[in-house]
This record gives C-alpha cells, sequence and structure tokens, in this order.
C-alpha cells in the first residue's frame, strides 16, 4: 500500500489541505482550497509530480526516504502556511458577502412604505422570496470569481483585499440591476411596459421607488389576468438574474436626451409654429424652463430627486418623438429604456471634496463618484468646431470602460458615466480648425 | 452607498382612498360631518405638478361630496381647488413661457377628456392664473397699460370654456366657483355673481367658497361697501341655518383678513356677541382648533373685550398663529396679550 504522507480532508466550509499519493512512481503534493464556497473559482491547485524510470525506483525511493523528513517538515510547514492564507481569504470573501448582501436584500424586499395592496404585496413578494435563494448564490459565486486567490502570498492585507472584494462586488450587483433593468419577457412585457411608461405621472415617485417599484404600482392599477401576466414578466426577467443576456438591446445611437434639448430650444423660441405637439407637465416646465436650474441630462448635478424630474422630461421627449416620428419605434423605446436605467451618474454624489486625492482628481476633471468606483478607460468624443474654431456640438461616440467586478460584464450602469466629464474636456480644448474631428479621453486613476 | 428609500408620497394616500380612508358622507348637514385629516391640497398640488391625471380626478371624485370637510371645516373640495392652483403658480425664473405651456397642456387635457368637469375646472384654473400673472395682485393702479388687454382676454377664455362644455363643466360648485373668480375680474356685478353662487349650491349646498368668492366681489377694494358686505355675509348666514353662526363668523374674519384689517367693528356692521357665538361653535366642532383660538383672541382684542380675550391667550399658550393676527400680526399680538393681562 502506497504510503500516504498526509491526508487531511476537512468538511470544514473554511480550507482543506491534502497530501497524497497517486501511483508510487511520483508524488503529488495537492493543497487544494475549496474555500467557504463552492463554484470552483478560487479552488486553487498547486501539484509538484516526480517521475522515475523503473529501475531507478529503488535508489529514489532510497534517496526520497532520507530526504523526505525534510521534505515533509517542509510541506507540512507549508501547508499551515497556506492554511492560514485560505483562512484569510475565506473570511475576506465572507466579510465582503456580508457588507454586500443588505443591499440584495433590499432589492429582495417590498418596502412597507410602498402603496400597494395586500394581495399584490404578498405575490410580489413571494416572487423575491423564491428568485432570492439563487440570486444570493449567485452573488457568492461573484464573490469566488473576483477573489485574486491565495496564491501566490497577496501583497495587500487582508482587510484592504475585503474591502476592494466588496466594492468589486459592489460594481457587479450595480450592473445586474441595470442588466435585470434592460431585460424584457419578451413583447407582450414589451407591450406592458410602453403602456405603463408612456403614462404621465409615472414618474412622480421614480426617484425612489425605481422601475421595479414603479412597475408594482402601476401593476396595482391593472385588473386580473392583466395583473397576473405583468407579474409573470417580471418573474421571467428576475429569473436570469446572474446569467447571460445575449438579447438585451444595444445602447441606441439616437439619444432622447439631445432631442429634449432640441425640443427646448423650440419651446424657448416662443414661436406657435415651432411648438413641440405635446406640451410639458408643471414640473417638467419649472425646471426646464427655469434658467437656474442644473441640467437634467448627463450632468453632474443631477442629484436623486431630480431623478424623477429627468424621467418626466425623458418621458414629454418621448411623447413628442412618438407624435413626431424621429425614429422608429424600436429605436425609440430601446433610447427610452436606456435613458430611464439606474445609472452611476443617479447615485449620491460624494461629500469629500477636500483631500488630496479627491483634489487631484477634481483637477482632471475625474467626476469623484465615478473615481470612486475605479471606473477608468476612453471616451471618444466627436465635436463640430464653428469658423471661429469653437466647439460648437460635441456628442460621445465610442466608450470604452471598465472597473473592478465587471471582468467580461457589459458595464450598462457605467457606460454613460464619463460623458459629461469628456465632453466638457472636449468643450475646453483650444480652438482648432473649423469643421468636424474627434478626440479620444484617456481616463485613468493614476 | 444605499439605494434610495421609497417614500409613499401622495400614492399612498390616494390609494388609502381608493381602498376606503373614508366614506362617502350623504348628508350635508354639519353634525354629520366628516373630517378628513389627509392633507388633499397637497395632494392635489402634488398630482396636478406631475400632470397624474388619473390619480388627480380619483382623488377629486372622493373629494368633491357635500358633507366632507377638512379638519378646519372647509368645505373639502376647496382643499382640493386650492391644491391645483398652487400647481398652476408660476414659478420664479420661469417667466411667461411656463404659463404658455400650461395653457397649452390643459388645452389638451380637455381634448382629450371632454367628459371630464375636473379638466375643464383646470383648465379655468390655467387660463385665471395666467391672467393673474399678467396683471398681477396689486390695486389697478399698478397694472401696466398693455396688461389689462391679456388680462381681460384670459379671463374672457376662461369663461367661455366653463360656458362652452357648461353640460359637463357646470355639473359641480367648483365650475361656478371658477365663474364667480373670472367673473370678479371681468367687473360683474354682485347680483349677477350672487346668482352663480345659488346656482352652485344647488350642486354642493356646503361650498362655502362660493360665498367667500360673493364677499370678496363685494368688499371696497372691488368697488363694493360695508352694507354689501353685510347684507352677503347674512344672507350666507341665513342659507346655513346648522351654522349659521360659525359661517357669520368666518366670513367678517374672511372681509377682515382680505379688506377691512383691524378696522372691522368700526367701518363694518359686524356684530362682536355673533362672531364670538360663530367662533366657538367652529372651537367645539372641528378639530383643528388652533385657527380658531387665534381668531377669537385677535377679534375679543379688538373689541378690548378682556375675559373673552383672556381665555383665548391661555388656549394659544403664547404660541400664536400670526397670520390671524391681521397685517403687523407680531406687534398686534404683543399688545393684545398686554391688554390681556398676559403681557
Amino acid at each position: 500500500m502506497a504510503p500516504v504522507l498526509s491526508k487531511a480532508k476537512t468538511e470544514s466550509m473554511l480550507s482543506q489541505a491534502a497530501l497524497d499519493q497517486t501511483n508510487g512512481v511520483g508524488w503529488r503534493l495537492q493543497v487544494t482550497y475549496p474555500v467557504a464556497f463552492k463554484g470552483g473559482a478560487l479552488m486553487k491547485q498547486l501539484r509538484w509530480t516526480v517521475s522515475a524510470s523503473p529501475c531507478a525506483k529503488r535508489l529514489i525511493a532510497l534517496g526520497l526516504v532520507s530526504a523526505f523528513g525534510f521534505a515533509a517538515a517542509q510541506a507540512v510547514s507549508g501547508a499551515k502556511e497556506s492554511r492560514a492564507r485560505a483562512d484569510e481569504a475565506a473570511l475576506e470573501i465572507a466579510g465582503a458577502v456580508q457588507a454586500i448582501e443588505p443591499q440584495l436584500d433590499y432589492f429582495l424586499t417590498v418596502p412597507a412604505e410602498w402603496p400597494l395592496s395586500a394581495e399584490l404585496r404578498a405575490d410580489a413578494q413571494a416572487l423575491l422570496d423564491q428568485a432570492a435563494p439563487r440570486m444570493k448564490k449567485v452573488l457568492r459565486e461573484w464573490a469566488l470569481e473576483l477573489h485574486p486567490g491565495v496564491l501566490p502570498a497577496p501583497q495587500q492585507s487582508s482587510s484592504q483585499r475585503q474591502t476592494d472584494l466588496a466594492w468589486a462586488l459592489n460594481n457587479r450587483l450595480l450592473n445586474e440591476r441595470a442588466l435585470n433593468a434592460l431585460d424584457t419577457a419578451g413583447s407582450a412585457h414589451d407591450a406592458w411596459r410602453e403602456e405603463v411608461e408612456s403614462k404621465v405621472g409615472w414618474c412622480r415617485t421614480f426617484w425612489t421607488a425605481g422601475k421595479w417599484g414603479e412597475a408594482l404600482l402601476q401593476m396595482d392599477r391593472l385588473a386580473q389576468p392583466k395583473r397576473a401576466a405583468a407579474l409573470q414578466h417580471e418573474a421571467e426577467v428576475l429569473a436570469r438574474w446572474g446569467q447571460p443576456r445575449p438579447a438585451l438591446p444595444e445602447r441606441p445611437s439616437y439619444s432622447l436626451d439631445t432631442y429634449a434639448a432640441s425640443l427646448l430650444a423650440r419651446v424657448r423660441a416662443g414661436r406657435a409654429d415651432q411648438r413641440p405637439p405635446i406640451a410639458m407637465v408643471p414640473v417638467v416646465a419649472a425646471v426646464l424652463l427655469n434658467d437656474k436650474a442644473p441640467p437634467l441630462a448627463g450632468s453632474d448635478a443631477v442629484d436623486p430627486p431630480q431623478r424623477s424630474v429627468r424621467c418626466a422630461a425623458l418621458q414629454w421627449a418621448m411623447a413628442n418623438a412618438r407624435a413626431e416620428k424621429v425614429a422608429a419605434p424600436a429605436e425609440l423605446a430601446a433610447a427610452f429604456r436606456y435613458a430611464l436605467m439606474f445609472r452611476l451618474e443617479d447615485l449620491e454624489r460624494s461629500k469629500d471634496t477636500t483631500s488630496e486625492r479627491a483634489k487631484a482628481l477634481l483637477q482632471l476633471g475625474y467626476p469623484l463618484h465615478v473615481a470612486r468606483l475605479e471606473l477608468t478607460g476612453s471616451v471618444r468624443v466627436r465635436y463640430t468646431r464653428d469658423e471661429q474654431g469653437r466647439i460648437t456640438e460635441a456628442q460621445v461616440v465610442r466608450r470604452k470602460l471598465s472597473a473592478p467586478g465587471l471582468e467580461g460584464q457589459r458595464p450598462v450602469f457605467f457606460e454613460t458615466a464619463l460623458d459629461a466629464a469628456s465632453i466638457a474636456k472636449a468643450r475646453a480644448l483650444p480652438p482648432g480648425p473649423p469643421g468636424a474631428g474627434s478626440v479620444e479621453f484617456v481616463w485613468k486613476l493614476e | 452607498m444605499r439605494y434610495a428609500h421609497f417614500l409613499s408620497w401622495a400614492g399612498a394616500t390616494v390609494l388609502a382612498l381608493a381602498t376606503g380612508g373614508f366614506a362617502q358622507a350623504q348628508s350635508s348637514s354639519a353634525s354629520s360631518a366628516q373630517t378628513v385629516p389627509l392633507d388633499v391640497s397637497d395632494q392635489a398640488a402634488r398630482l396636478t405638478w406631475w400632470g397624474d391625471l388619473d390619480a388627480l380626478e380619483l382623488l377629486y371624485d372622493q373629494v368633491n361630496r357635500p358633507g366632507l370637510y377638512s379638519t378646519q371645516g372647509n368645505v373639502l373640495v376647496n382643499e382640493w381647488r386650492q391644491g391645483t392652483k398652487r400647481a398652476f403658480a408660476t414659478p420664479d425664473a420661469t417667466g411667461e413661457a411656463f404659463a404658455v405651456e400650461l395653457d397649452a397642456l390643459t388645452l389638451t387635457w380637455a381634448k382629450q377628456r371632454p367628459q371630464s368637469s375636473m379638466v375643464h375646472l383646470l383648465r379655468a384654473q390655467a387660463l385665471i392664473a395666467r391672467a393673474w400673472e399678467i396683471r398681477g395682485g396689486g390695486f389697478a393702479n399698478t397694472v401696466a397699460p398693455r396688461a389689462w388687454a391679456d388680462f381681460q382676454r384670459l379671463l374672457e377664455a376662461a369663461v367661455q370654456h366653463l360656458v362652452s362644455t357648461s353640460d359637463v363643466s357646470l355639473q359641480h360648485s367648483s365650475g361656478y366657483r371658477e365663474l364667480i373668480i373670472a367673473g370678479r375680474g371681468l367687473g360683474w356685478s354682485v347680483d349677477r355673481v350672487e346668482q352663480l353662487v345659488v346656482a352652485g349650491r344647488q350642486r354642493n349646498p356646503d361650498d362655502l367658497s362660493l360665498w367667500h368668492h360673493l364677499l370678496t366681489s363685494s368688499l371696497p377694494k372691488w368697488g363694493g361697501n360695508a352694507v354689501l358686505v353685510d347684507r352677503v355675509i347674512r344672507r350666507a348666514a341665513d342659507q346655513h341655518r346648522d351654522r349659521s353662526d360659525e359661517i357669520y363668523a368666518r366670513l367678517y374674519q374672511a372681509a377682515a383678513d382680505e379688506d377691512f384689517s383691524h378696522t372691522v367693528f368700526r367701518d363694518t356692521a359686524a356684530d362682536w356677541p355673533r362672531i364670538r357665538k360663530g367662533l366657538r361653535d367652529s372651537i367645539s366642532r372641528w378639530p383643528d382648533k388652533a385657527a380658531f383660538w387665534n381668531q377669537l383672541a385677535y377679534f375679543a382684542c379688538l373689541k378690548e373685550d378682556r375675559e373673552t380675550l383672556s381665555e383665548a391667550l391661555d388656549a394659544i399658550q403664547g404660541k400664536p398663529a400670526l397670520a390671524q393676527w391681521g397685517k403687523n400680526g407680531r406687534r398686534v399680538f404683543e399688545s393684545c396679550q398686554k391688554l390681556g393681562g398676559q403681557g
């Protein structure tokens, strides 16, 4: 029977180290770390294999016997160290998951404040409860995937690794929510959403409830069986949580924000023959026609309450776009869906503007909330210069962005976060020859 | 980083209404009146602000019934009207463009929902609001000459709209109320306005605001006089026998607030004992009593009725609602405290 040098296999969720012999012609030292969770992303293995010809077996074996004491001691020492690092990694992962899970829990709870009928509240909560175990499992799988691993020995401190992992998980979760919001269960789902989203007044609570909350509020106004069908659509979309979504619509080149700006210019011109066919509701008029109000599109000045106003303004633009048939209905629908998506720009702004790092970032024109999530990459802006060489029009035409946690993901939540800053940089360029041109801005945190 | 919390805002209350937040009161008598603690005015303002016509109409249907009152005893539909009016007020820094948008918006609504009396009401409110934005709220000598024509044109458009849609828009007292308001700006006589009050009361006998606007038309600043004021107030009180003294007090309080101020007892036929009784009726009848205690103290001070003043000041507990104390309210209150032996 082949000697077993060490075999420590534990069912512990935290670590496992094993040394075993395979077939007598070679030794394999195997250290495995099924750290904390299944999924395999962190299942790091270290293998040394020693081979020998049959005639030399005995000599080798002899040599090995003498060397074995030292090697065994080394192996045991290494295993201890590895086990300690595995334990540490497991704690980092558990800590990061623990930090982010409440955000997922929040998404998985229908808040008591939402004014829903008891029946729909119960149905919606049951839907979420059903999806919750799988969504939590996905979160843990992300953590395993995103953890840097236990070998080789990382340079960062354990707490820093945990923090980095939590931020990466946070990014992934935010992006997944955005993907979820863009997802559709099919044409019937799209038709229902378009019907709901075109209702004036729909945006009233948009900044607080988000699309999911608003969808529920609107469902409550539906009669059965339409309501059950609408809820089923949401369940189908939720079932794809964490999975690839190849059918998501591409970000359309058509911009409702740009169209809204052109509509506003027509309103401001004050000519009856140029008036848009659909008038603004009071809240949109009060904000868009107020010269002192901050801009609504792609701006750092957009704070959460203004998300509702932005929603109403886009709804106004969408109604006019449909009436004026400025683009194909499918393209408009996709543009509207992207425009209403919860974006990085909609998150709370950092209050830290005084630290050295914040000052340096601001100097670069780097929005602090974007820097905080470590979004980097490049943005290409196409512009037009007038006769004086000044840039009169600027538009983002390409983005290549990445952030921790988004490897292999389509970063829809983050895609437009550097648009405004890039356009501002383009507009600040020194005068140049008239005509069209483009410039690429590289955004990095160094 | 946290996901934002959801606040129910008006939606919660609308739902509460829809699911039986309060029952409809069939009787118009004050004894069976129901008070609704919800802030209908804020809800209506917010729903109008966001253009949520479905929810606004639901709210209107719920509150536009005789026998429903606010906690201060105002007919509830008046709270709704105050709310929509607030939403139509042009914000600073938007200028005429805001009113132009509302003009177009309410015209669209009226075309989209021709059978909704509510949208015709909103249309009239928007036109009247725009007219007054152009005119300004001052006396006639403060109005720019060119503003008069637009003011008149818009008020006439409001009247025209209500009349042309009368089958729908004048189904409720609110339509008559807007006609009265527009008519006042157009210089209609008190007798003509009174006919509208009579017609409006047939739709909702509890809509006291109809009398209130007739009273405004009879004030000296609108070409009326104290005799006319007293006639209107007594007629209103006579028409509401179960709340006669209360309405008498409310309308004289309005007359003081809008025109006569601290000289209301000197310049009108206001009957202090009757006002005192009416205010005491209001205090005993309505849950939100603070305004009435302040009014009682203020009028008692004007009449130097120290006993009543002292009682009312005790109830106020040094926390006056200064809006109830007329012009220069802080000073008036302090001098009345001295008169009441509490200064």
